[in-house]
């Protein structure tokens, strides 16, 4: 399964002069919960490829996989933010990154939408998360009665993955 | 006039290029040629450099060119004999010219009171006696009344025969004809001879020859008949002899006597690069002037190249696999045809890894100036000998070789050759001499650099090692193992960080260097005699050959050129030291054992021997380890996909690879799998959570 | 002389010269230029098709600029062949014996486009 990403161009000087800057975000689900990040980090979502591991890797990285010719990690989202870690399952899907000239799959349960949200909308993180959560959320966005928390993907990837 | 960016970058270019010729022909000045022929050569190279500098306005890089061709030109009129201080005065200005072309590049300027010095010590160098006036003399330009030169192009052959469902397929070859003719002058002779009493109208029958002179080439001559390509046949091809009356041709001088082509070859298109050069035609071709046909292809284009081809060879075995799961093998044709694929694509490999293919010895030549820079500071005095540098090394090692070489050039100078008055002492002579040695060796580059100095000091190593809390006071260690103490991290302090070889770097970052290009280092070292570093590197970074194992479930590509052999291992060859350690005989020779699925933590237990596999491979120290695996699938050639782009260095794991399902394989690197007594690495410390951060 | 019917052959050992010159060719709209990286293949290239002009330059390996002068004044044919020499270090003797090749002009390095295109009047006449 693939699903064609959606570009976004740069913010136009008429529309950003008028109204409030519009943001865009890919939501998806993993263990229940639901998250947002910015589309400009995400390169593509694809379909769920078992990963071939790597030897002395952390626990959330679950192994490599081959995306065209390049060799990118996957990381377990949801055991990366602390949580415990999905289960392996066909239809997980992989949110491909990329910080810099880096690119790190994600694999999620679910992606459930592209979302635009004004910049006004999105909302600073209360103090009851819990620690693993506070370090890389950067807002919460509530959606149709949903609560999305707005990750920081450059900290939670930023650093070298390897030791 | 401003000239355009990209003949800025060509200037660079050439500049790079011409400063690579003045270190040749001063260094053959140095060893006593002060020929007519490489004095002038080493003159073009500096005044080719002024005049292209000069365009730019690079006016300081103008100024001392002038200087240094003005020295050179005193040496090239006979006014100035060659000795040994001026051909050091050469070689240092040679030196600050390449450094003053680098900060253009780069446009970083350098310091102006190093420019400053280096001109006056360059101007003090000229004998004062020789500084001529030069005078202007005007020049009174000659015009000249010209004739009109009759076209001068190239005269072509054609033959076309439209076929006969030409005008079924809506084609009219008068229209085709109508548009050759407006190329240049032409002569079109019909042959009708295909008509027959009873032609069908339908159908067409007729073929031309054209005889065209035109200023066009064959390219766009084709292009005429692009149209109808698919209804005719074609021949297009140089009119050889001198063409008959009715066509004008230019008159034609008799040949040169050294001209190598002959008069009546059609003049080539040599306007559309400028890097075209004319190509005689093949049967005119004289045998030792011509220089042979290159090209200049920008670096991004072949490395494409290399990645579609690597990505072919993925394919290939991906398409193998297909079709043996779908049962299909064992039809001849289709294996037949798989195989010739499979050699295809390795030519393709093989060819394109040859584009980037470049010998070492410019890489080799830089490190003159390394050695003369490091000996002058360090006060000793050495030289550098070259060996093998036609060896051909692919440009992206060759590239990141250039640092680690440096490194290792001023360790030699700083820690390996003595003092003159010490090497006197001991009977030596007081320049040390610093050899660098390039050879293929199974598949491999090997790079020795070695000096003639006093040797690694083992004691105070040891000591050093013992005082940093690297090693027990009572650790037993042979010679080579306290030669290899100097590779471990935190061995070389900044105490101890000499003005040159230092800047922080000791020998574990060289070893790391190193490493991370899929290469080895080590070491050899003789009491008084001299050290020897030895680094041994993959030709290329894009394909290797690979034997496919398995080890805990994992799949692992294990590289064949550090295989010595395979063998398994019966109740009798395996024996169990203690708890751990396994061992394996062969041929009455106890080899350590390492189990691959726990050295990569796959499993937490080690194994039984029996029923499983011992991958023998060999160290650049020709120590010799059995690698235990599950099973070996297949020996291919796997394309080599870093690792570190996206993820990081993994210990024991030289890079993955693709396999044929698509699926990512490691690629193991026997020599950091192995454990070794002194050298083991620090265990990778578990990753601290998010929270801690 | 009509640009469109002016032929020139350029000839200089560095890709940098030859691009100078011949990007003054394209301001001045002189689209029949060819250029060589040597002397011998110049050579070459003139006695398959001739030119009106040859812009050189005098520093090269093994045939100089005036060397190329030499020959081509001897060459049947070519005797006529206007001659441009550039130069960055133009001494009496240079110019001496250029004069007595038969040399049409000399123009130093480095040149504006102005002063090339003066030089080449000077020889075949306004443009």
């Amino acid at each position: 399964m693939t699903i064609a990403t959606a570009v976004l161009q740069p913010d136009s000087p008429a529309l950003t002069a008028a109204t409030p800057e519009l943001r865009e975000f890919v939501v998806f689900r993993t263990l229940g919960q639901d998250f947002c990040i910015d589309i400009l980090c995400v390169r593509e979502i694809r379909g769920w490829t078992k990963p071939s591991n790597l030897p002395h890797a952390p626990a959330f990285v679950e192994g490599v996989i081959n995306l065209r010719g390049a060799i990118i990690p996957i990381v377990d989202l949801a055991n990366r933010l602390g949580l415990t870690a999905i289960d392996e399952d066909e239809r997980n899907v992989i949110i491909v990154t990329a910080i810099g000239e880096r690119v790190t799959g994600l694999v999620v349960e679910t992606v459930t939408d592209i979302l635009s949200v004004p910049a006004t909308d999105i909302q600073p993180v209360p103090d009851l998360s819990s620690d693993e959560l506070r370090a890389v959320l950067r807002g919460l966005v509530v959606h149709q009665g949903r609560l999305l928390r707005l990750l920081d993907i450059a900290a939670i990837l930023g650093t070298e993955l390897a030791a | 006039m401003a000239p355009p960016t990209d003949l800025r970058a060509i200037f660079f270019e050439e500049a790079e290029e011409l400063l690579i010729a003045l270190d040749a022909g001063l260094r053959r000045i140095e060893s006593g040629d002060a020929g007519g022929e490489t004095v002038n050569a080493v003159f073009r190279a500096v005044h080719s450099i002024k005049g292209g500098a000069a365009a730019f306005g690079f006016a300081n890089l103008v100024g001392f060119a002038h200087s240094f061709e003005s020295l050179l030109d005193d040496i090239r009129s006979g006014e100035r004999v060659v000795d040994a201080p001026l051909v050091a005065a050469l070689l240092d200005a040679s030196y600050h010219l390449a450094d003053m072309v680098n900060a253009e590049r780069s446009e970083t300027p350098l310091d102006p009171a190093v420019m400053q010095h280096a001109h006056e010590v360059l101007v003090a160098t000229r004998d004062p006696a020789s500084q001529r006036i030069s005078i202007e003399v005007p020049f009174a330009a000659v015009p000249m009344d010209f004739v009109p030169l009759p076209l001068a192009g190239r005269i072509f052959d054609i033959d076309f025969a439209p076929h006969a469902d030409a005008f079924a397929a809506g084609h009219e070859p008068s229209l085709v004809l109508r548009d050759l003719c407006a190329l240049g002058k032409a002569q079109v002779v019909l042959d009708a001879s295909a008509l027959t009493a009873d032609f069908d109208p339908a159908q067409c029958r007729l073929r031309w020859q054209i005889r065209l002179e035109t200023d066009r080439d064959e390219a766009d001559l084709r292009a005429v008949f692009d149209f109808i390509a698919g209804h005719c046949d074609l021949a297009i091809r140089d009119a050889v002899q001198h063409p008959s009356g009715d066509v004008s041709a230019p008159a034609a001088p008799p040949p040169l006597p050294a001209s190598p082509v002959r008069a009546e070859t059609p003049a080539p298109r040599s306007d559309v690069r400028p890097e075209t050069r004319p190509e005689p035609r093949p049967e005119t071709r004289p045998e030792a002037q011509a220089p042979r046909a290159t090209i200049r292809v920008d670096v991004d284009r072949v490395d494409r190249l290399v990645n579609v081809a690597g990505e072919l060879v993925i394919h290939h075995a991906m398409l193998a696999e297909a079709i043996l799961r779908s049962g299909k093998r064992a039809e001849t044709d289709v294996d037949r045809s798989l195989d010739q694929l499979k050699q295809l694509s390795r030519q393709i490999q093989d060819s394109v890894m040859a584009i980037r293919a470049q010998p070492v010895k410019p890489l080799f030549d830089r490190m003159h100036r390394i050695l003369r820079e490091a000996a002058s500071v360090a006060g000793k005095q050495a030289r550098l000998v070259i060996e093998g540098e036609t060896t051909e090394v692919d440009r992206t090692i060759i590239e990141r070789l250039a640092d680690p070489l440096t490194h290792m050039i001023r360790n030699s100078v700083d820690h390996g050759i003595e003092k003159p008055a010490a090497r006197r002492a001991a009977g030596k002579p007081e320049t040390g001499v610093v050899t660098i040695q390039a050879a293929h060796r199974s598949g491999r580059v090997v790079i020795t650099l070695s000096d003639d100095g006093g040797g690694i000091d083992r004691d105070r190593v040891r000591q050093v090692a013992i005082n940093r809390g690297l090693i027990a006071p009572t650790a037993d260690l042979s010679p080579s193992e306290v030669d290899a103490l100097l590779f471990l991290p935190g061995f070389s302090t900044a105490a101890e960080v000499s003005a040159l070889s230092g800047r922080g770097v000791g020998m574990d970052v060289l070893r790391s260097e190193i490493t991370a290009l899929g290469g080895r280092i080590s070491i050899a070292s003789q009491p008084g005699k001299g050290t020897a570093l030895t680094i041994s590197l993959p030709l290329t970074l894009a394909v290797m050959d690979g034997m496919v194992v398995e080890a805990a479930g994992q799949v692992l590509i294990l590289p064949v050129s550090s295989i010595v052999e395979t063998l398994r291992p019966d109740g009798s060859a395996g024996h169990r030291l203690g708890l751990a350690d396994p061992v394996v005989e062969l041929r009455g020779i106890c080899l350590p054992v390492i189990d691959v699925g726990a050295a990569l933590g796959f499993r937490d237990m080690p194994v039984d021997l029996a029923g499983r596999i011992c991958v023998v491979v060999e160290r650049d120290d020709k120590n010799t380890v059995a690698l235990l695996v599950d099973a070996i699938h297949d020996q291919r050639q796997v394309v080599i996909k870093s690792l570190e782009d996206n993820y990081g260095h993994i210990p024991g794991i030289a890079a993955a690879t693709v396999l044929g399902d698509g699926s990512v394989a490691l690629i193991l690197d026997p020599v950091e799998l192995l454990p070794s007594r002194s050298l083991r690495k620090p265990a990778v410390p578990a990753r601290t959570p998010i929270a801690a951060e | 002389m009509k640009r469109s019917d002016l032929k020139v052959v350029v000839v200089d050992d560095t890709a940098v010269s030859r691009g100078l010159i011949t990007q003054v060719l394209d301001w001045l709209n002189i689209e029949g230029y060819r250029t060589f990286s040597d002397g011998r293949a110049a050579l070459a290239g003139l006695a398959a098709a001739p030119a009106n002009l040859v812009i050189s330059d005098y520093y090269m390996p093994e045939m100089d600029g005036l060397g190329l002068l030499e020959r081509v004044r001897k060459s049947r044919g070519l005797e006529r062949t206007g001659f441009i020499l550039v130069t960055g270090r133009a001494d009496p003797a240079m110019i001496a014996k250029g004069r007595a090749l038969g040399l049409n002009n000399l123009i130093n390095k480095p040149f504006t486009k102005e002063q090339m295109r003066n030089c080449i009047e000077a020889v075949v006449g306004p443009l």
